[in-house]
């Protein structure tokens, strides 16, 4: 009986962890697929018009700074528009962005407002999408370090491929900062380099918060974002794959978004709720039940579960440690039950060698002590997600469905200081 | 601001078609079977899959020919096929304590094909571990042709059909070697293990630059972690392999190739360790000879240290004795050419760059040759897994000298020329090297039959030993006393005699350490002397001297294999007219006290004399023994009266005892003595 339950909770966290580690592995499997997913090297000239949403609350101290560097963009200022959205009684933030709107001359740069409910950021877009003009919207967060070719990238990708939409990568860069921030970091380095590429290919992506361009006209034929959803992006980027639209993901490190980690635990922790919290939202909604193939279907069931899964298995590990220990079991049965932690021990390297090449690519000094450090905060780390998971549950049957915001430093361009996130939902996931 | 009467989508929605959402599929009509069978076959009739088969059935041929009937049966063999059988029919890797003596993965494998196709489907159990072998080499031939054909295209270019040449020379020198087929033959780990290297480097080589996909050179640690797990010692190539992996992968994802290769190899080897800690025997478990428990560390020490300890290059090493009475005397040509050739490619690929895959076959070949010459012990079969790197290299530094000959235009002089070449080869080294095998061994690989004696002493035994005898045998009778497809003839208690003192289960359990529970011996006489002396065996020696033979067997030269039965009774008194002069007509009386040495044979027991003059029986008494009990000791009296009419002389007087099964022949000498007959 004993060995029925080990052998069924193993299958359970072989399985996972094996796909986990698939999927983290993707594009790095054969050079075809890593070259498939890099920016062009040459740009097509450009065509395309763009309207650049930036979503505000609160944002007085960065926001400036954010306009000025989207409008020095190269890119034909005739041919796109920044469109600041605030709630009205934010006004500091308001009087903020309209300087740095004159800062600008020649530039597009408008300031929408609304007073209306609710004051969240699908609301924001949405009433910023219906005074937008240009063909191609797209989202940045008020404290995201944008590239300046972003919207040649895009261009290119957009004229060549015949896509109507592409998510960029972006990319969390303070490794240094905490001890979660090293699995924050490549959570992200993982998801936008190797398993968003797999959901494209499969055709069930659930879209990042900002750096996503979307056809104008696409938008409005779904009427715009879900106000009422935690995880707008994903939402959206459900429906578009229900409707078969094929969807672009381009990670390149030369023209990834950069962010940072939320600067202390707790706002990790909630910022890690809400997108579960989110994701559960979109799986009651059902959407994703629409998506064309089985395939798709079971991707987004897994996908959009994964937090309920995630819950589970934060209270099977502790559980499965123990019996590996302490139970008496026959040898096969004690072997299988280790399969699970070899797994682990693989996720871990495969996290080490990741953040060899993240450091490698975007020019950074890897410290010795970080290796350690890595190492131990790994289990740490599954366990604050699995934290996150259970608290989503709790809070979705509990019926709190606010907003709990996450704070910012702005460690990954120090001039900056506290500024709020715009909010942007993976389903991240760690190994359990 | 931009104007609004622009039309936002007008030059982009002529930019963006989007693609159908869903690919419609199209519904093919498909040819009928028979079509598609001979469309297939059309498509594979290429001069590749001609060269491909050609070799492949040499290999087959060249194997399987005669192997049932040469080499003999050796020891590891049977004892590979009982831990085989025990792995899926026992639900225990071994019928014995398992001592880490290898990893279980090779008998593994074979316990699958046992059980896929019976036991003693080929006549016995090591026959059908013979056939896996043969299909094993088959498939490891396969993948050596397509790792020299991949490789030889660096020079030959890939439109050169004398590529697919250098692949069948390269089987045919493996294939035609005795040396090599004499061992490729055994149902050795060894043999198990090179298929998985082979596969390995296969991998490695040939699939994994088609797409460079990580999950195939993964897939390429995984094979060669079967092999160390099949046979330890394939993990000396884990390093040579590490740096392949570092040279062959793209550089997109070198870093993860690397180090997840080395990471599958070592969690994969690591399990056998695991299984060992999850037993509780991985750490010693106190000092002393005798533990309380196996343990890995324990044996891995002990294997370690075996071995004379003499550096090979002096007389009476392991290596430089395997080399003068096994190895030469097989086959000088293999592993002679074989070693020029290593060293010529060692040099060819250091220089030219074109060259370097010249190194593919050295480096396994220098680490494993380092392995032989360590000093240490080197069993007479270590130098089959050194043989295919030889047969690669001979091949591929051919096919460089041939390489000029790709440069010939016209084809179908190209094919003539292949062709020959390949005719050339074939009889060159199946001439050489079966003609000096044929100097020692009268050719006897394809001809010779060494199994004979081994397969009549099991007919007799399974014929004539009572069915629950104790009978301590060479390995490879294991399983075809135990389960021979006659049920009704079947031996239960058939031990491997090496396990009499080894293992404690059967010395102190079993046999409650004495040597007189012991019924028979059925043992190439020989190897088991040297096992006494060369390990601590004191219940297998005591009941060998204590023992006599009842049939000899045939075996190969300088061998003997015999049945010996140990003896029931032990004389502790006798008086006997020694010196005494006898007249014919003349009364006398032998006395002698008897004491059973085993619990078994003792019920109607009786005692036989014999009178012989030069061989010759010329009278004879019996007297029926009384009820013996273990223990005690039993007078026996002789008195007999000498035939008026004997002629003067020397006479021997022999006495023995026998039982019921006399009628069978068997006797057991008490006692011999001379006696002197005067008028």
């Amino acid at each position: 009986m004993l060995s029925l339950v080990v052998v069924f909770t193993s299958l359970f966290l072989i399985g996972q962890a094996a796909l986990s580690l698939y999927l983290s592995l993707y594009t790095w499997l054969t050079p075809a697929r890593g070259q498939r997913t890099k920016s062009p090297t040459e740009f097509e000239l450009p065509q395309l018009t763009f309207t650049a949403l930036l979503p505000c609350r609160h944002e007085e101290k960065v926001i400036r700074h954010t306009i000025n560097k989207v409008a020095r963009m190269n890119y034909p200022a005739d041919k796109f528009e920044i469109l600041i959205v605030c709630s009205y009684d934010d006004t500091e933030t308001i009087d903020e962005a309209y300087l740095g709107a004159l800062d600008n001359p020649g530039h597009n740069i408008r300031v929408i407002t609304f007073n209306d409910g609710p004051i969240n950021k699908p609301h924001g877009l949405n009433v910023a999408l219906a005074q937008s003009n240009k063909q191609v919207i797209t989202i940045f967060d008020a404290e995201d370090d944008v590239h300046p070719d972003i919207f040649n990238v895009v261009n290119t990708v957009m004229l060549r491929e015949r896509v109507r939409v592409v998510q960029c990568g972006v990319q969390l860069m303070n490794f240094t900062s905490h001890w979660y921030a090293i699995h924050n970091v490549l959570e992200y380095y993982f998801w936008f380099k190797s398993r968003l590429h797999f959901h494209a290919e499969v055709g069930m992506i659930p879209l990042g918060g900002n750096t996503v361009f979307m056809n104008r006209r696409l938008l409005n034929e779904i009427g715009g974002w879900d106000e009422n959803c935690l995880t707008e992006d994903a939402d959206i980027g459900v429906r578009l794959s229900a409707r078969g639209e094929p969807i672009r993901v381009v990670y390149d490190h030369l023209h990834a978004t950069r962010e940072e980690t939320p600067d202390t635990l707790g706002s990790f922790i909630k910022q890690r709720t809400r997108w579960h919290q989110g994701f559960i939202q979109v799986l009651r909604k059902g959407e994703w039940k629409q998506l064309p193939t089985r395939g798709q279907r079971l991707l987004a069931f897994y996908t959009l579960v994964y937090p309920l899964v995630q819950g589970v298995f934060t209270l099977l590990w502790p559980f499965s440690l123990l019996l590996m220990l302490f139970a008496k079991m026959s040898v096969p049965v004690a072997m299988f039950s280790y399969a699970a932690l070899y797994l682990m021990g693989f996720s871990l390297l495969f996290s080490v060698m990741a953040l060899m090449e993240f450091c490698k690519n975007y020019g950074l000094k890897l410290p010795l002590i970080i290796y350690l450090k890595a190492a131990l905060g790994f289990m740490p780390f599954q366990m604050v997600l699995g934290i996150s998971a259970l608290r989503a549950v709790w809070r979705t049957f509990a019926g709190q469905n606010n907003w709990e915001k996450t704070h910012h430093k702005g460690a990954h361009r120090p001039a900056l200081s506290e500024a709020a996130d715009g909010g942007m939902s993976l389903p991240f996931e760690g190994t359990n | 601001m931009e104007e609004n009467y622009l039309d936002p989508d007008s030059e982009y929605e002529t930019a963006i078609t989007p693609r159908p959402a869903v690919q419609v599929r199209q519904r093919l009509v498909r040819p009928p079977m028979s079509r598609r069978m001979v469309a297939w076959l059309q498509s594979q009739w290429q001069l590749q899959n001609f060269w491909l088969l050609a070799a492949l059935v040499l290999a087959a041929v060249a194997h399987c020919w005669n192997m049932f009937a040469y080499p003999y049966l050796e020891n590891d063999e049977g004892l590979y096929a009982a831990q085989a059988n025990s792995v899926f029919n026992e639900g225990k890797l071994t019928p014995y304590t398992y001592w880490y003596d290898h990893p279980p993965v090779g008998w593994m494998q074979l316990g699958m094909w046992l059980r896929l196709t019976g036991l003693m489907t080929f006549g016995n159990a090591v026959n059908s571990g013979r056939v896996f072998i043969a299909i094993l080499y088959v498939i490891s031939c396969y993948f050596m042709f397509k790792l020299v054909v991949q490789f030889s295209q660096k020079w030959l270019g890939e439109t050169s059909s004398l590529r697919y040449f250098t692949g069948f020379a390269a089987v045919a020198v493996l294939s035609l070697s005795p040396l090599s087929q004499f061992f490729q033959r055994q149902v050795l780990l060894d043999n198990i293990m090179v298929m998985w290297v082979m596969a390995a480097f296969y991998i490695l080589f040939v699939r994994y630059p088609k797409e460079h996909n990580l999950l195939e050179l993964y897939g390429s640690g995984v094979a060669l972690s079967i092999g160390i797990l099949s046979k330890e010692i394939a993990i000396v190539y884990v390093p040579v392999m590490l740096w392949m992996v570092w040279w062959v992968a793209d550089r997109h994802h070198r870093r993860f190739a690397v180090l997840g290769w080395l990471a599958v190899v070592t969690s994969l080897v690591s399990v056998w360790f695991l299984y060992a800690m999850l037993k509780g025997e991985f750490l010693p478990s106190g000092s002393g000879v005798i533990s309380q428990h196996v343990s890995i560390i324990n044996t891995l020490e002990f294997q370690a240290g075996r071995g004379t300890g003499l550096p090979f290059w002096k007389p009476g090493s392991d290596f430089l004795s395997n080399w003068d009475t096994n190895w030469a005397t097989l086959d000088k040509f293999t592993p002679i050419v074989g070693l020029i050739s290593l060293s010529a490619s060692l040099v060819l690929g250091l220089i030219f760059k074109r060259l370097r895959v010249l190194l593919v076959p050295v480096l396994p070949a220098l680490v494993y040759a380092a392995f032989l010459l360590r000093g240490g012990i080197v069993l007479y079969y270590y130098i089959l897994p050194m043989l295919p790197w030889m047969a690669m290299s001979i091949a591929l530094l051919g096919s460089v000298l041939l390489s000029p000959l790709a440069h010939i235009r016209r084809p179908a002089l190209r094919k003539v020329i292949a062709v020959g070449a390949a005719l050339m080869v074939v009889l060159t080294i199946g001439e050489l090297a079966l003609w000096q095998a044929d100097s020692y061994y009268g050719n006897k690989l394809l001809t010779g039959d060494q199994t004979y004696g081994q397969r009549q002493a099991r007919e007799y035994v399974l014929n004539n030993v009572p069915n629950d005898a104790f009978i301590v045998a060479d390995d490879f009778f294991y399983l075809d006393l135990r389960q021979p497809v006659e049920a009704s003839k079947a031996k239960p208690e058939t031990q491997i005699y090496m396990k009499v003192d080894t293992d404690p289960e059967i010395g102190q359990q079993k046999l409650h350490g004495d040597w007189r529970n012991i019924d028979y011996m059925l043992v190439t006489l020989q190897q088991m002397q040297k096992d006494i002396q060369q390990r601590d065996l004191p219940i297998l020696n005591e009941a060998y001297q204590h023992s006599r033979v009842i049939k000899s067997f045939p075996s190969r030269e300088g061998w003997e294999l015999q049945l010996r039965q140990i003896e029931p009774l032990e004389i502790v008194g006798k008086s006997f007219p020694t010196g005494q002069v006898l007249r014919p007509g003349e009364n006398f009386q032998v006395q002698l006290a008897l004491t059973p040495v085993r619990d078994n044979h003792l019920s109607n027991l009786n005692m036989l004399l014999e009178l012989r003059r030069n061989g010759e029986k010329v009278g004879q008494d019996v007297v029926k023994v009384p009820q013996l009990t273990p223990g005690s000791t039993q007078n026996v009296d002789f008195k007999w009266t000498l035939p008026a009419n004997l002629p003067p002389g020397d006479y021997q007087i022999n006495i023995g005892a026998f039982d019921q099964t006399w009628q069978n022949g068997y006797m057991w000498k008490v006692l011999s003595e001379t006696l002197n007959v005067q008028n």
